[in-house]
């Protein structure tokens, strides 16, 4: 310390490395603290993934830290009633009293069946620790949220479908067109928040052309060239329609890509199936330079027939790609307009200038490699997968890039989560992809399809054979399970950090099945609408208060989508204040918990099988270690003997190489080819079928088809014609995910900016309707569900839309300016099987409703009702 | 799956500790199980060996379109079974093996 600052009292001015968590992309940040206080919290400029970006959630982490309405001490439930708004009466225990309820209640529900443990959190630093728990203890229910929310549940098992890896993005170091299909890809809303928003920004200096396909002008759409505003859940019939320009107005599509990479020219037979080699079953293709079928292994790509019609012993057969042809051209310009209310020379236009920029043909030198160069994509997002199709929406808007090219190629759209250095797409049955990950191999991967059997997980994944997860259904497992053929329900209930009351499907529903659980433990640092459901509640840290390792795992686990080139890199939060109050790191009780409960070495072995530990860094299930031994040897284990757990304290962050071409662009380096006939749909929805007619349950099967088409959503075809407005929800970059409400700063932030809270309408259905800006106006449901808002009027909204931003509407917070502002968009979902995508799980977020004026502006009355209050 | 056949007393064997974790501990009803195969055997043969003493649910929870169940982490001697080659890996190249057979519940994943 100066002389000076000792003077002034400060006998402490440290800066701290670790990692925020404000939100899941977890960004490498440091601290600074003054005098045991943190004071202060930015970027470290050569950290990745963010390089010194920091958002203003991020900036506004301190205020949670030091909120005064924190949990400080263990709770325990007094009242026996239980709902929305029903107080719960806490009263202040012990953690020794907290310990010894817990524990019993677990053990007890363990000696019952331990499936009846049902864990969820949102804390990404934490899931390797819980699903080890989970393992332990013996519950195969786990899950980080409850009704994928946050990417609609349909964007994911696509993206394995033609890359092989968890999610996709496009090329931003190389790209110069890109298409955002409901959207936020780099505007801070989505993932890698600060990362891609710094090489979005890079990208558009550098000139990439961006056009953004969205009800809402977003703030994607407001920073983009162009915004084309569509009807919600109609994008596929865009993407058809584009395609069919692309294929039969055009002709423009990449034929070297398509027969090597694609199963387009694997034969199909009039039942749909594929024409197959009657000696081991392999698909066939037409070999045109030769005049007669071959197998898919025995003709050069380039002689395989993309298109034509043939006779084979006496079966029609047809190349795959020549029914997607036909397929397409029933989606005209024309008829898409009227289904997207997007000009037919919009279509023609857009399909033009992408296939354009991909630049069919060209190649680009990479690393030693010549590699194909299709600076285009398509990219997509919560917008078109939270439908009632979503996993059909997100299939045509892959095609797109199938058809130019561009899937995993430099410029075009690519795997961005490829489970690091050790992840290597490979060939599988019928010569599609499949993920290579040594370690989960097709963990989760809808490819090859999943066999159905008799459901054993709450949330019924079992008959989701192509999803990569189901947590949609988790909450209608716990209320319908039994008609599902499950034999066990919820015992007991652990929820940390995942607010599910607020974010997923309708709250009445979630709090019927919440209500269900005989004994409920919330981890939590502050009340929120879930926490009011809990039997006991512990008090936990903030991120500033704890330590946990590799936050991000590049490994085994996805990663902050890295772009070509960029560096693999481990982060971690560590202790930059103690904890308040009574505060304890959820994972590390949990641990003790798995002690108490006997399971502490089984807890070790899973965590060696979750974590994949080298050698000599494994847990001996024989011994005891402390949290700081676990995460001393989980460094080790993936950075090296030298960079254990006091190089993280000092560095905060170890960097182990740059991404390859080989890893970025793997397209060309692999066998395994994408379907973009979906051929094994067909058999899934068979086996679906199946099993669910003989079990008595009724279940829709009939997106499982081989060919993508645009279907309304139930909300469009439902709807009385007075219900006239699609509600649309779009993300608010402060806003998304965790911890905001709380939040002082980005309350006030809220606040300052006229688009939050308040629900906005186009200016000419506000004129149509009589309406004007600041309006308070009635929305309501053809189920009756009912909100008030005050009205904006915009330009910037498709005219049949209303736009509700972000999830507001709270009615569990400390916060007295966020308590009841806006309007809490998922009130508005109906949370019923039926709306549920069954191929994806996702929840069908299409709403329509009426609107009528209650009160006009300026006129006085008390202040604006919340649609909850307690 | 057929049961594999019992090593001949002049053979080498390999005497595998096999642990289970997770739900798999209720269904064969203990957490440890020792078993005797030839010393050349694969980790296929010991599911065998494990499918002919607990019945075929043991095989349908490890088992999916003839490999290794995605749900399913196969520690041999703290190893990831399927950086050994899987159902081909081999136990061990001594006469002990350790195997541990964890059943996890999904990744943790997406949003």
């Amino acid at each position: 310390m100066t002389d000076r600052q000792l003077a002034a009292g400060i006998w402490e001015d440290v800066w701290i490395p670790t990692a925020c968590d404000m939100c899941y992309n977890v960004c490498t940040v440091r601290v600074h603290r003054v005098n045991g206080v943190a004071v202060k919290i930015e970027g470290i400029p050569e950290a990745p993934p963010n390089y010194g970006k920091v958002c203003a959630k991020g900036n506004a982490g301190l205020m949670n830290l030091y909120n005064p309405h924190r949990i400080t001490s263990p709770l325990l439930r007094t009242n026996s009633q239980k709902g929305i708004g029903v107080d719960p009466k806490w009263k202040e225990i012990s953690w020794d009293e907290a310990m010894d309820l817990l524990v019993e209640k677990l053990r007890l529900a363990r000696s019952k069946d331990p499936r009846g443990l049902v864990a969820a959190t949102f804390d990404r630093c934490s899931y390797f620790s819980l699903r080890a728990f989970m393992a332990a203890y013996g519950s195969p229910n786990v899950t980080n949220t409850s009704a994928g929310f946050f990417c609609g549940n349909g964007v994911h098992p696509v993206a394995y479908t033609i890359t092989g890896s968890n999610d996709v993005h496009p090329d931003l170091k190389l790209c110069n067109y890109l298409l955002l299909f409901g959207s936020s890809h780099g505007f801070v809303a989505q993932q890698n928040a600060m990362g891609l928003a710094r090489e979005m920004a890079e990208a558009r200096i550098r000139g990439m052309k961006l056009v953004v396909i969205d009800p809402v002008c977003t703030y994607a759409a407001s920073k983009a060239d162009e915004w084309i505003p569509i009807r919600p859940g109609t994008d596929t019939a865009f993407a058809l329609s584009l395609m069919n320009v692309l294929v039969n107005e055009l002709g423009l599509y990449d034929v070297p890509y398509l027969k090597k990479y694609t199963n387009s020219t694997y034969l199909v037979r009039p039942d749909g199936h594929y024409l197959r080699d009657p000696k081991d079953g392999r698909p066939l293709v037409w070999d045109a330079r030769n005049g007669r079928a071959g197998a898919l292994d025995g003709v050069e790509p380039t002689d395989a027939a993309l298109e034509g019609s043939f006779q084979l012993e006496g079966v029609k057969a047809a190349p795959a790609f020549q029914l997607f042809k036909e397929h397409l051209r029933s989606y005209l310009p024309e008829r898409a307009s009227e289904i997207t209310t997007i000009p037919a020379e919009t279509i023609r236009r857009v399909a033009r200038d992408l296939v354009e920029a991909a630049r069919l043909g060209s190649t680009i030198h990479v690393e030693g490699h010549d590699l194909p160069f299709r600076p285009a994509a398509a990219c997509w997002y919560r917008g078109i997968s939270a439908h009632k199709h979503g996993m059909l929406n997100g299939m045509s808007v892959a095609q797109i890039n199938l058809l130019i090219g561009a899937v995993d190629v430099p410029g075009g759209l690519i795997n961005s989560t490829a489970a690091g250095p050790n992840w290597r797409p490979q060939e599988g049955p019928d010569g599609l992809l499949v993920p290579g990950n040594p370690f989960t191999y097709h963990h989760a991967s809808p490819i090859p399809p999943r066999k159905v059997k008799q459901p054993e997980t709450l949330e019924l994944v079992e008959l989701f054979p192509v999803s990569t997860y189901a947590r949609t259904m988790l909450w209608l497992g716990v209320l319908y399970g039994e008609k599902f053929g499950l034999n066990y329900g919820p015992q007991v209930f652990i929820q940390c950090r995942t607010n599910m009351m607020a974010a997923s499907g309708d709250p009445e529903v979630m709090a019927e099945a919440l209500k269900r659980v005989p004994f409920m433990v919330s981890f939590a640092d502050q009340h929120d609408e879930t926490t009011e459901f809990a039997d006991l509640l512990l008090p936990d840290t903030h991120a500033l208060e704890r330590l946990v390792p590799v936050v991000f795992n590049p490994y085994v686990h996805y990663n902050n989508a890295p772009l070509p080139d960029d560096e693999w890199c481990f982060n971690f939060q560590q202790p930059v204040v103690k904890p308040m109050g009574q505060a304890r790191y959820w994972m590390e009780v949990l641990t003790e918990v798995a002690d108490r409960l006997g399971i502490i070495g089984d807890f070790y072995t899973a965590f060696n099988a979750t974590a994949h530990l080298e050698d000599g860094y494994r847990l001996d299930p024989s011994q005891k270690y402390t949290w700081e031994d676990i995460c001393d040897r989980w460094f080790k284990s993936y950075c090296g003997e030298e960079h254990g757990l006091e190089y993280f304290r000092g560095h905060g962050y170890c960097k182990l190489g740059k991404r390859t071409a080989e890893q970025s662009y793997p397209r060309v380096f692999h066998k395994g080819r994408i379907p973009l006939y979906l051929e094994h749909f067909i058999g899934a929805g068979e086996d679906v079928r199946k099993f669910t007619q003989e079990h008595n349950i009724p279940w829709d099967t009939s997106d499982y088809i081989p060919l993508t088409e645009w279907r309304p959503c139930p909300a469009q075809k439902e709807s009385p014609a007075e219900y006239d407005l699609f509600v649309v929800n779009q993300k608010v970059p402060f806003l998304t995910l965790t911890f905001t409400s709380e939040n002082p700063w980005l309350v006030d932030l809220a606040h300052h900016n006229a688009k939050v809270f308040p629900v906005g309408m186009n200016a000419a259905t506000g004129r149509r309707k009589g309406i004007v800006a600041g309006d308070e106006i009635e929305i309501e449901t053809p189920s009756g569900k009912k909100v008030r808002a005050i009205a904006r009027l915009t330009e910037g909204l498709h005219p049949e839309c209303l736009a509700v931003p972000a999830i507001l509407g709270r009615w569990v917070t400390s916060n007295d300016r966020a308590r009841g502002q806006g309007v809490h968009f998922n009130s508005l979902l109906e949370y019923t099987v039926d709306r549920l995508d069954t191929l994806s799980a996702a929840l069908d977020a299409c709403v329509k409703v009426r609107v009528r004026r209650v009160r006009a502006s300026g006129q006085k009355e008390a202040a604006i009702a919340p649609y909850r209050s307690p | 799956m057929p049961p594999a056949s019992a090593p001949e007393k002049t053979k080498l064997v390999v005497e595998v500790r096999v642990t289970f974790v997770g739900l798999i501990q209720r269904l064969v009803g203990r957490r440890e199980e020792a078993v005797v195969l030839p010393q050349e055997a694969t980790l296929g043969g010991l599911l065998r060996e494990l499918a002919a003493r607990y019945g075929q649910e043991l095989e349908e929870r490890l088992l999916e379109n003839g490999e290794l169940a995605a749900h399913v982490t196969i520690l041999i001697n703290g190893r990831n079974a399927l950086t050994q080659g899987g159902l081909t890996a081999k136990l061990s190249d001594g006469s002990q093996s350790r195997v541990e057979i964890v059943l996890l519940g999904p990744p943790l994943m997406g949003g």
